[in-house]
């Protein structure tokens, strides 16, 4: 068996063993615990989904709310004015996000480095303007609830804190299996050598422009999955989403975790929403100690957990 | 094969190229000799389609490569190895060697063909390419360019720097990508190797093309390395 297949079976081996991991843990969690991971995995997808762009990519993006709440309000909006069931609502969501960065990666991806940076950031803040603009649907930051009637499926209540777990689990498997396959497959790679240098990929024959964009819709779409995920399980479609705060947050899962990992943004999200929970049980300034957790990883472990791990323990993690 | 037919190149508004004609044939080892600064990087750079053209065109058999987007050339058939190596240095010495086979989609034997071809890649297989000598990286990247399986190579100064085995063991790979047919357009500083393994030379001086002479024909008058070098 080539070096490489070995590597993509024991690739697998880990994903699947921290699906069934996460599975069994809900027999030994307390109900508190198991409501908080459940909504860690959810954000662990978003954080997947920027980790494709970010740290297979190298492009820094500073406007993924817009596309959670792509998702979000794809899934939302369809569900509330049009009362589409959910499976129809999640294809909406997930729709509406492949488009909506389709266009913003077409349009933003004709600058490079730091203007990248600021244009999808401009794209986002315009995004949440618009959401707030059109308040007589969307509900502005105030948002609106999808009821509980309407979060069923075939009798399937997603509203249980059981049923709500073990969906989050398989969407996040799913999406972690979806990652781990296309991080280890030809396009994957082309997306590292172009994160190490375009000219270089490039010049060895590989259209940099088109794999970038393609990168960005999936980044994008995978991103308003989580949205719309968010807002099915959790019954809440809100503006908030989409400032500049959750563009923020996979940023920091991914590096806290390990940029360009497969298993980085699920570690740096279960750290940064534990670590928020802990210590604002002792401090009002819980996000003071984030900050200091941060600076310490960034100047101990600047590859993230992940990174550190695949640096010095387990080489082959893709 | 490869033609250069009048052609100028301009960063912006410094010209560094004028009217500059060329060919190599398949089988053949053209190498470009001037001093530095003379334009035979910025000839590579724009047979690659890296540099767009002021004037003239280039054409690698029935293809005009300057009307080709530069992504497009390699899948021509040409490789480039750039002066500094170009390698993905945070990459291992395997993911480098199959960003390159990945280009043709070849597979397994191309890529055990090029390690027998340089056995101390196979040795430093799963190292970061950052981490190689600069021998080892001159190897590497001659491999990543023959894993692309190519009729045209192009390599931009390879044994700068380097001992003397490896630069005999890079000599000994050029001349056998030669005797496969590969055309290959060398920019080489270093003299014994020009009169070693080149079949013609071209000298390069202030950005033109003035001369092109036959290996023997340099080895008979070699007042022109003087002339076009300032070296005996």
């Amino acid at each position: 068996m080539s070096t490489s297949s070995n590597t993509k079976l024991k690739a697998l081996g880990l994903h699947l063993s921290i699906i069934a991991v996460l599975a069994v843990s809900f027999l030994v969690l307390p109900e508190y615990h198991s409501g908080i991971i459940a909504r860690v995995l959810i954000l662990a997808i978003y954080a997947m989904g920027y980790n494709l762009l970010f740290g297979y990519t190298g492009l820094l993006s500073l406007g993924h709310a817009l596309f959670f709440a792509s998702g979000m309000y794809g899934l939302g909006l369809a569900m509330q004015y049009l009362n589409a069931p959910p499976l129809v609502g999640l294809i909406a969501g997930l729709g509406f996000a492949a488009f909506v960065s389709a266009v913003i990666g077409f349009l933003a991806l004709r600058t490079t480095g730091v203007a990248f940076m600021i244009v999808t950031l401009m794209f986002a803040q315009a995004g949440y303007l618009t959401i707030l603009l059109m308040g007589e649907y969307t509900r502005g930051d105030e948002g609106f609830v999808i009821k509980q009637s309407q979060r069923m499926i075939a009798g399937f209540d997603l509203s249980h804190a059981t049923n709500r777990y073990f969906v989050s689990v398989f969407l996040f498997g799913f999406c972690l299996l979806i990652i781990g396959w296309i991080v280890q497959s030809g396009f994957g790679k082309t997306l590292v050598a172009i994160r190490e240098n375009e000219e270089r990929a490039r010049m060895l024959g590989y259209n940099v422009q088109l794999h970038k964009w393609i990168a960005v819709v999936i980044s994008g779409t995978m991103s308003g999955a989580a949205g719309a995920a968010y807002a099915l399980l959790f019954g809440y479609v809100g503006g908030t989403f989409a400032t500049v705060q959750y563009s923020i947050f996979p940023l920091l899962y991914v590096l806290l975790g390990g940029a360009g990992t497969t298993i980085g943004p699920l570690i740096g999200a279960l750290f940064m929403f534990y670590l928020i929970d802990i210590s604002s049980e002792f401090t009002s300034a819980y996000l003071l100690v984030a900050g200091v957790a941060l600076i310490l990883l960034t100047l101990f472990a600047p590859q993230g957990i992940a990174g550190m791990l695949r640096k010095r323990v387990i080489r082959w993690l893709p | 094969m490869l033609s250069l037919n009048n052609v100028e190149v301009a960063y912006d508004k410094v010209q560094v190229l004028f009217d500059v004609s060329l060919d190599v044939q398949a089988g053949e080892i053209l190498c470009l000799l001037g001093r530095n600064g003379a334009g035979k990087t910025t000839a590579l750079k724009s047979i690659m389609g890296l540099l767009p053209l002021k004037a003239g065109s280039i054409r690698c058999e029935d293809q005009t490569l300057s009307a080709l987007p530069a992504f497009e050339v390699p899948k021509q058939g040409i490789a480039y190895v750039p002066q500094g190596r170009g390698l993905f240095s945070e990459l291992t010495v395997a993911q480098n060697i199959e960003i390159g086979l990945m280009v043709k989609g070849s597979g397994s034997d191309t890529r055990e063909r090029i390690l027998d071809m340089f056995p101390r890649l196979r040795e430093r297989f799963k190292q970061r390419a950052e981490t190689l000598s600069g021998g080892e990286q001159q190897m590497l990247a001659m491999a990543r360019a023959l894993s692309m399986e190519p009729k045209l190579l192009l390599l931009d100064e390879p044994t700068e720097g380097l001992q003397p085995s490896i630069i005999a063991l890079i000599q000994d790979v050029i001349v056998k990508m030669k005797q496969q047919g590969v055309a290959v357009v060398l920019v080489e500083h270093h003299i014994d190797t020009v009169l070693a393994i080149a079949d013609r030379v071209a000298f390069i001086e202030n950005g033109r093309c003035p001369e092109v002479v036959s290996i023997v024909e340099l080895q008979n008058n070699q007042g022109k390395i003087h002339r076009y070098l300032g070296i005996n």
